[in-house]
């Protein structure tokens, strides 16, 4: 354990308030602005260093609005997780809806409407096109990219001749019309440093550990509540408008416009831009923007290699470099941090390993040592009025094709703090079943959490009527840490998006403070301590089983659903494991528990049912189950009682 | 009538060339799970070596496309080695992404190789047509269509009745239960890039004799093929003939009389349609997924 993190825990358990700085998650810690300062130095360098004539000039201004165009992108591809062919056409609906209203409205505020047309289109072609997935979604965005373009070109009253556009207005500032490099470049600086402020603020908000989580398991994500395709879609609208702006600024800049310009050359060249900078953060798609304008000067004379290097960059940005250069930045730095003994990758590893032996803490200790009253299911049962069941699951059939996986299983917990098991021979259709409640897989019946119905295969939906669930294998995101893994389970989902990001930071920021300290009392709750900003890879099999656990709790549900949670468990931590179950279950959570481990089981249900071939076959006291004739032949197979 | 005639002619030609793109990206698919963006490039690179076997190392027709087949085949094992053995466990973007790269890599160095000035590959049948009911149908034509025909069917037998079949039927209906069973996945996939690149080039010598040789020969019409596999739901043989025969049609006759200007774009409408209301494509049973 580092020093920090010693004197963090220690001050932690010695009951003090922790200081809110120790509480935040890693991106609000660092500074906000120094990569915006340092980026705006390296413009002004290139622009009076390298920039001294007019051709030289031009790159650095292409280069400034490829930033903008690739940062955008970033924000669908990167963040996202959306493998779009479209930004391409983004940049030119922006750049000629921008051309033709400037010689009616003027060049600014037609960029304003073409940014918003963009948009439109935009936020139209995502909600249609969002629920394919991967490659799908990228030859849906190739095809509209294709036919978007040819529209173009054919529609000569809006584009111009061929989709040539001359007719632009030239772009005015206060009066002075921009004509030179120089002048251009101080509005687009501008403009780039505008568009980096909202991005920065995107990505210093509760809005990226929900679209990390998204991009990396979807599944897991919406189980927790993160609206993941609502939230691509708008990622996707911001990343297309951000496209937009790009192209106008082109069309103004240039005074030109061709379709030519927006062909699939420009698309790889983003591409590039993003795979060279890496995925991981929005300077990635800074450097990858100089990478790509660059390169062709640095090729003089070798232009037809361009596109080799461009096919050798994006196999083994793929195959050599999954994180990019800024991946390697990051690397480099821990390397050094590790050397001069401050944190890095060992580092990581070491408080990983110290942090693992610990006991769960009952809900009162843990709220102590993180200064917050916990969730108290206790507390929520008793202030609503008793008869309605906590879960009600009628007739549940799922269908597969023919195979009926689940057939009419019914089941009610009544009773806070009850502890259910569902077993069942392997491929009796439990999961399927816990899959059907917890609204990930469609089915027939109906579902109620104290009278709150869970739709069939609407997944936030369930988490939002108080039903957290673990999965089978345990599903956490590994690129976020901890802490934020925890976060994104959250029950208060309050200002986690775009316009807290941008316009409410304050509210954001307090209700972020009360999510943190839940979430710190989560993690507490489960007994991992000290790990809240190692990354979620660096955990052992049994501490993911325990912060998926944690995630599930921070979520304050009333009926928690655990799919086989200690498989993979050695019998210390099933041990510790049981231990934790019946703490929580003694508090007050209900638990529908499917397991295989039949000691777990009878320790700690006080009721099992038992399913077979998609049917309920019995129910009861583990006494009365285990002696049912049918189960045992469910079990043993009907040829033990002939043995 | 006779105009009519010959613009479902080349519909069906067009057809046939897709069938074959598409039947090789779908084999790849069912084989590796991995849908290629070097298909159209493949093609392209077919049409390329078959041009320089025969009109520049003046071999004759038939050994020069053996040849030609054969060395697609060996570009598309080193496909697998290079681009895909070792992104197995990669995400299925980032795979994707890696055939892009090869993709480019592949047209930079064809047109490093023969330049970018297009170039003509003589029709092994003539220049000769046949008339059909009023309307010329060219050899050329009428020899894709066979060939397709014949390739078809022995894809059929092969996917039907053969031990390498019933392992690629197995892994496209459950990868980990066929990599369970014994089935050597590892040496599919080298098959399946090899195999898939050949009918990408097969393609290539076929198509290329209808027009001109360019570096964007093939990705344009991959992409086109993209939406004759989407349509069929990347799923059986039959379905891929009978999408391929849609978007063919459409392209040449409704894409003559209707939407001239859009002919071109006029499969990908019809994809995008497609993906929106039924991403399944139309000849799959829509099925409930396991998580």
């Amino acid at each position: 354990m580092s020093a920090i993190a010693r004197l963090r825990t220690a001050a932690a358990s010695a009951g003090a308030r922790p200081a809110s700085a120790a509480l935040r998650p890693a991106p609000y810690r660092r500074r906000y602005f120094t990569g915006l300062l340092i980026f705006i130095a390296v413009a002004l360098l290139a622009e009076f260093l390298y920039g001294t004539a007019s051709d030289t000039q031009h790159l650095v201004n292409l280069w400034l609005v490829y930033t903008i165009a690739i940062v955008g992108f970033y924000f669908v591809f990167g963040l996202g997780g959306r493998f779009a062919f479209c930004q391409t056409l983004m940049m030119a609906v922006g750049g000629y809806t921008t051309a033709y209203f400037s010689v009616h409205i003027g060049f600014w505020p037609a960029l304003v409407l073409g940014v918003g047309v963009t948009a439109v289109l935009a936020a139209i072609l995502a909600i249609l096109t969002i629920r394919v997935q991967a490659f799908y979604f990228a030859i849906a965005t190739l095809a509209a990219s294709q036919i978007g373009i040819e529209i173009l070109r054919n529609w000569s009253g809006f584009a111009g001749a061929n989709g040539v556009q001359v007719d632009i207005d030239t772009p005015t500032w206060f009066g002075t019309e921009l004509i030179d490099e120089r002048s251009f470049f101080w509005v687009i600086l501008g403009v780039v440093v505008l568009v980096l402020l909202l991005a920065i603020l995107v990505e210093r908000s509760p809005l990226r550990r929900n679209a990390v989580a998204a991009r990396e398991r979807e599944l897991a994500a919406e189980s927790s509540g993160v609206h993941a395709k609502r939230l691509q879609i708008g990622l996707f609208v911001f990343g297309s408008a951000l496209g937009a702006v790009a192209g106008a600024l082109l069309a103004g800049w240039e005074a030109t416009l061709s379709p030519d310009t927006f062909s699939i050359d420009l698309a790889i060249a983003i591409f590039v831009g993003v795979i060279i900078g890496g995925v991981g953060s929005m300077w990635g798609a800074v450097v990858g923007a100089a990478f790509v304008v660059f390169l062709p000067e640095v090729l003089t004379g070798l232009e037809q290699y361009q596109t080799i290097i461009y096919g050798a960059i994006l196999l083994g940005g793929v195959v050599f470099l999954p994180r990019g250069i800024a991946g390697i930045g990051n690397d480099l730095r821990g390397l050094v941090l590790t050397r001069l003994g401050i944190g890095g990758r060992e580092e990581e590893a070491r408080e990983a390993d110290a942090a693992v032996p610990r006991e769960p803490e009952p809900a009162a200790e843990a709220a102590r040592e993180t200064g917050t009253p916990l969730f108290d299911p206790r507390a929520a049962a008793a202030a609503e009025p008793p008869g309605e069941p906590l879960l009600d699951a009628r007739d549940i059939v799922v269908q597969f094709g023919g195979l009926r996986a689940v057939d009419g299983v019914s089941l009610t917990v009544r009773r806070p703090g009850e502890i259910l098991g569902v077993v069942g021979p392997n491929g009796s259709g439990k999961s399927t079943f816990l899959n059907a409640i917890s609204g990930v897989q469609p089915f027939a019946g109906s579902v109620t959490v104290r009278g709150r119905p869970i739709h069939s295969g609407r997944r936030t939906k369930a988490r939002a009527a108080g039903l957290s669930r673990g999965f089978q294998t345990a599903q956490n995101f590994s690129d976020l840490t901890c802490l934020d893994n925890v976060l994104v389970g959250a029950a208060d989902r309050s200002m986690t998006g775009f316009l807290a990001a941008w316009l409410a930071r304050v509210p954001m920021w307090r209700r972020e403070r009360v999510r943190w300290r839940e979430a710190q009392a989560a993690l507490h709750r489960v007994g991992l301590v000290g790990v809240e900003d190692l990354p979620a890879r660096s955990l052992t099999y049994g501490q993911h089983r325990l912060l998926e656990l944690a995630r599930c709790l921070a979520g304050r549900p009333e009926v928690l659903v655990l799919d086989e949670p200690s498989a993979g468990l050695n019998d210390a931590e099933t041990d510790l494991l049981a231990d934790l179950i019946e703490q929580l279950a003694s508090e007050g959570l209900s638990i529908l528990l499917v397991e295989h481990k039949i000691d777990f089981v009878n320790r700690l249900c006080q009721r099992i049912l038992v399913i077979d071939a998609g049917k309920p076959i019995a129910e009861g006291t583990p006494s009365e189950v285990w002696n049912h004739p049918r189960v045992a032949a469910a079990f043993l197979g009907s040829a033990v009682s002939h043995a | 009538m006779s105009e009519f005639l010959g613009l479902c002619a080349s519909g069906i030609a067009l057809a046939a060339v897709l069938t074959l793109v598409a039947l090789g990206l779908v084999l790849l698919y069912k084989a590796t799970n991995v849908v290629s963006f070097a298909q159209g490039d493949l093609m392209t690179a077919g049409a390329y070596v078959a041009f320089w076997l025969t009109a520049q190392e003046h071999i004759a027709i038939v050994p020069a496309y053996l040849l030609t087949l054969l060395i697609l085949f060996a570009v598309g094992v080193a496909m697998e080695r290079i681009a895909y053995a070792p992104l197995r466990r990669a995400s299925p973007i980032a795979v994707v992404l890696g055939t892009l790269g090869v993709a480019l890599a592949i047209r930079s160095a064809l047109g490093i190789w023969q330049g970018t000035t297009p170039k003509n590959l003589s029709s092994p049948v003539g220049d000769g047509s046949v008339n059909i009911f009023g309307a010329a149908v060219t050899d050329q034509r009428l020899l894709v269509i066979g060939v397709t025909a014949v390739i078809v069917l022995v894809l059929g037998y092969v996917f039907n009745s053969t031990r390498y079949g019933r392992q690629l039927r197995a892994l496209a209906a459950d990868r980990e239960a066929a990599q369970l069973m014994g089935i050597r996945v590892n040496g599919l996939a080298t098959i399946a890039f090899g195999a898939s690149a050949a009918l990408a080039a097969l393609a290539g010598v076929l198509v290329a004799p209808l027009g001109a040789i360019d570096l964007n020969l093939g990705f344009n019409m991959m992409i086109t093929a993209f939406a004759v596999a989407v349509l069929a739901g990347f799923g059986s043989i039959g379905g891929i003939v009978v999408s391929a025969i849609l978007v063919g049609l459409v392209q040449q006759v409704l894409g003559n009389y209707v939407l001239q200007d859009y002919s071109d774009v006029l499969p990908f409408g019809l994809m995008l349609i497609v993906i929106i209301i039924r991403p399944r494509g139309l000849f799959t049973a829509m099925q409930g997924s396991r998580v």
